[in-house]
């Protein structure tokens, strides 16, 4: 297997020479001309020449992409400025004697954020990026001013893992309105931010966020180290910095953790995980991600303990069920007919009498038509949805069963399957035992109910070897951990929560010193009364 | 990077390894009215038989078996007591391959070959020798609760029902001590206890392997209790005679719960327990056999995927060559086995072995 994927990733590194950068040259219209020849002359590009300076003597340029900046703060802190704020104001003698270059630089320019260029290759990405390039007649230098400013999403409520009582926000597809929600939820010097551009074509901007002091620095090095090795033309979505980044290839279970939800993050970081941002992307990725993790909603700590508890028992139930449900049907009904009660069996095989196929291939038919139903359900537009939701009630429905293609037992079988696979908090989690079910199916109908034990051994095996960012997926159940069982099928009250998870974090376990809460007594004190 | 096992996954191997065999096929039923008393004696022995086991790890706490053999026992014949013991594992391992598929046959795939059985079990357990005792210690870690639950379930069940009877395990005593004895040595303490050996490839694994004696113990304990509860709940079920003579006693007792109508046929409680602890008790003494042919090869654990599947063809032929039938095959192993592979390879040699040790050791000392 490895052999084949080698023979398709072999690539001779030899056509890739060093790019030598162009530097700016003291010809305005030189670099102009640059500009416009490397962009293919591309119309969003907009070059504005014209003069300042008392006596209208220097010669500037100004370059930006329409479309990807603000146009006020360009027109109003740049232009305007530019061309007559400076005539008016008297400027010291002192600041006109260093150059015009320094002049604007110190004096003029009235942006937050602002940078100073050498080489036109940085010219044309800032220009790429969304900032405004400003040219000097006879310098080397451009100044460049941060002007990004593009059409995009507000910020929405998340369309997957809704909740019912929590914070509605969810990220969108820029950077910077994703960090700046996650700051507006932890405002601690300690939550620090790092930025990476990574694709050599998209120069997407990748963000590795973490609090410093809690999160394990050996994780953070990892996450830095793995990131660096990425070398790639493209990065449309954090999906494909995950597949990037991941410790296993040849798993169906994921090893990072995605979310939509700012609340969702920040309580990852909290417990000293390391959150990954891609430009681009409304999925956070937070690594190291563990199995039990898949089982929690953010909602299990805005609920009451006792209901999150009860809640998380019912997605493990959900999670067997959707897994084993109709591989369990198989072979009872084809292998081990003498573990049903009699008056079942009887109802079971008088059901199955008038349909010609063994239970597997009555099972797959079934199981590949939802499949199917779902991926249609997924891609369609939603005034075809209704249709579709139609027919599929007649395929997985009484109208299969009257055509005498499939018992109506199994009808039960694949809707409890269908239902549990939807129970999964984390939508990359359900796909995962929706491959695995297949697998299930085959066993049981070649060994019965030791083959479904044998599948499961072996998951189970799998599992325990797989680790995320070096800490073992299945804890804290294997290796086990006693402290780490509060927060994990249970859920302890607030005050039951008082150290982070152990294999995560290593050094800040503490969390804050909690007590449980006591009221007031009722009756005032001896003393008050009086 | 050294493989680790913590206090947990250790226990939890012991008892689901003592579990392997020994709570399906029950143990000391043969001593009818006297099984608990066997059963305990048996332990005892088992308890001093796990502590020679454990001289050699504390001697050198961090040096894999084999090299200890070598160091012990000179170059020469400690390389002969390597190929000895790994003989011996495999050879155990294919006994209990063989028990399991025709367990497995006789309960619940009454048509399928025992060829294709044993292929599928060897597969997984193949697979696992191959994530290693690291990856088998978690799963074991994972699995034990679940096997508990089912044991408890198992109890529960049989005591609401109110079927076991205590005149089943009267009268006390009814044979002399030399009989009870008999039943103990060599059967009770080399199977399941004495098979312990097997571990003295995994404590280097541990992350105080020092601590392997404590933790052993408490393993034995705790499994030798339920085995105890177990043997006599089935006892106290069926009746002496019937236990003795049934092949899966276990399965013959759950078969008799029926609570009225609801909770009735549980049978599958008794395969889960008897196809993950075979598993563990195979895997163990499998990866025992393949742990020493590494470290004779040198061979790291992921480049030896050969080495694994070679071996487990081996064992499959091995399980099958063994004996033409079953009654033979169990015969063997109550009568044969015991005396002339258990009693050399568990207390013989690490007799001789602990002897040399200790001439060593005061040798060294002065």
């Amino acid at each position: 297997m490895k052999k084949l994927f080698r023979l398709f990733t072999k690539k001779e590194n030899s056509e890739q020479t060093e790019h030598q950068p162009t530097p700016i040259d003291t010809d305005l219209p030189q670099n102009l001309t640059y500009i416009k020849n490397s962009l293919g002359e591309s119309t969003d590009i907009v070059i504005r020449k014209f003069k300042i300076g008392e006596k209208r003597t220097v010669k500037i340029a100004v370059v930006y992409t329409d479309g990807l900046v603000n146009e006020s703060t360009v027109h109003e802190s740049l232009l305007e400025t530019l061309m007559s704020d400076v005539r008016q104001t008297q400027l010291s003698k002192q600041a006109l004697n260093k150059g015009m270059y320094y002049t604007v630089r110190d004096h003029v320019l009235t942006a937050g954020e602002l940078d100073e260029l050498e080489t036109l290759d940085d010219v044309l990405l800032h220009v790429l990026s969304g900032d405004t390039v400003l040219f000097l007649e006879g310098e080397t230098k451009a100044l460049c001013v941060s002007t990004r400013g593009w059409q995009d999403r507000g910020v929405e409520e998340p369309s997957t893992q809704a909740v019912v009582r929590g914070p509605k926000d969810g990220f969108t597809e820029t950077l910077r309105t994703n960090t700046a929600l996650l700051r507006r939820k932890i405002k601690d010097p300690n939550l620090w931010i790092t930025t990476q551009a990574i694709g050599t074509k998209t120069k997407t901007d990748v963000a590795v966020v973490y609090m410093n002091g809690i999160a394990n620095e050996k994780i953070v090095k990892e996450v830095h180290k793995r990131l660096n090795q990425i070398n790639i033309d493209s990065l449309l979505d954090s999906g494909y910095v995950e597949e990037l980044i991941q410790d296993e290839t040849y798993t169906p279970f994921p090893t990072v953790y995605n979310s939509e939800r700012p609340d969702s993050i920040a309580a990852g970081l909290l417990e000293g995980r390391v959150a990954i941002i891609v430009d681009g992307s409304p999925f956070v990725l937070l690594v190291p991600a563990l199995f039990m993790q898949f089982f929690q909603s953010p909602e299990d700590y805005y609920q009451r303990s006792d209901f999150a508890t009860l809640v998380r028992l019912i997605r493990f139930i959900a999670f067997f069920l959707a897994l084993l449900t109709p591989s369990a049907y198989i072979a009872l009904t084809t292998y081990h007919q003498e573990m049903i009660p009699t008056s079942l069996l009887i109802n079971l095989s008088s059901q199955r009498e008038g349909v010609p196929f063994p239970a597997l291939v009555e099972a797959l038919i079934m199981e590949v038509t939802f499949e199917i139903l779902r991926e249609a359900g997924v891609r369609l537009p939603k005034a075809v949805g209704s249709a579709i939701s139609i027919v599929g009630a007649l395929v997985l429905g009484q109208a299969a069963v009257e055509a005498g293609l499939v018992s109506s037992a199994m009808i039960i079988v694949v809707s409890l399957t269908a239902i549990s696979s939807f129970v999964s908090p984390s939508f990359n989690f359900a796909i995962s035992i929706r491959m695995l079910r297949f697998l299930f199916m085959i066993l049981a109908a070649t060994f019965g109910l030791f083959g479904i034990l044998l599948g499961l051994i072996v998951l189970a095996l799998h599992l325990a070897s797989l680790r995320s960012f070096g800490v073992p997926y299945l804890s804290p159940l294997a290796p086990y951990i006693t402290s780490d069982q509060k927060d994990t099928i249970l859920r302890f009250p607030r005050w039951g929560l008082l150290t982070r998870q152990r294999l995560i974090n290593q050094k800040n376990i503490d969390r804050e010193n909690m007590h449980k809460p006591k009221p007031t007594s009722r009756s005032p004190k001896k003393g008050d009364s009086s | 990077m050294k493989e680790s096992i913590t206090r947990y996954q250790f226990i939890s191997l012991v008892i689901l390894f003592e579990f392997g065999s020994s709570i399906i096929v029950g143990l000391g039923l043969e001593a009818k009215q006297n099984a608990w008393l066997v059963i305990l004696l048996s332990m005892i022995g088992g308890i001093l038989l796990y502590w020679l086991f454990t001289r050699f790890v504390s001697s050198y706490p961090d040096t894999p078996f084999p090299q200890v053999l070598q160091i012990v026992a000179g170059p020469y014949l400690g390389y002969l007591f390597i190929w000895v013991y790994i003989a011996y594992f495999l050879y155990i391992a294919a006994r209990v391959l063989r028990d399991f598929t025709m367990l497995t046959a006789q309960t619940i795939l009454h048509e399928t070959p025992l060829i294709a059985v044993s292929l599928l079990f060897m597969l997984v357990v193949c697979f696992a020798c191959y994530l290693g005792i690291e990856v088998i210690a978690r799963t074991s870690e994972l699995f034990l609760p679940f096997i508990l639950l089912m044991g408890g379930l198992f109890l529960m069940f049989v005591f609401i029902m109110d079927l076991p009877k205590i005149h089943h395990l009267q009268p006390f005593f009814n044979q002399d001590i030399g009989e009870i004895l008999s039943f103990v040595f060599p059967t009770g303490v080399t199977f399941p206890f004495g098979e312990l050996i097997v571990f003295t490839i995994i404590f280097h694994h541990l992350e105080d392997p020092l601590k392997s004696f404590r933790y052993g113990v408490t393993g034995i304990l705790y499994s030798g209790t339920s085995l105890l509860i177990i043997s006599v709940t089935i006892l106290m079920v069926l009746g002496p005679m019937i236990a003795m003579n049934s092949t899966v006693p276990l399965l013959d007792t759950i078969s008799l719960v029926n609570l009225q109508g609801i909770i009735q046929r549980l049978d599958p409680i008794v395969i889960i327990i008897m196809v993950i602890t075979g598993f563990f008790k195979i895997t163990i003494f499998f990866y025992a056999a393949v742990a020493m042919l590494q470290y004779l090869f040198r061979l790291p654990r992921r480049d030896s995927k050969g080495l694994i599947g070679f071996m487990g063809i081996l064992v499959i032929i091995l399980s099958i060559l063994i004996s033409p039938n079953f009654v033979e095959h169990m015969k063997e192993g109550l009568d044969i086995v015991p005396i002339y592979v258990h009693v050399p390879m568990q207390m013989i040699i690490p007799s001789f072995l602990f002897l040399l040790l200790f001439i060593r050791n005061k040798r060294n000392n002065q």
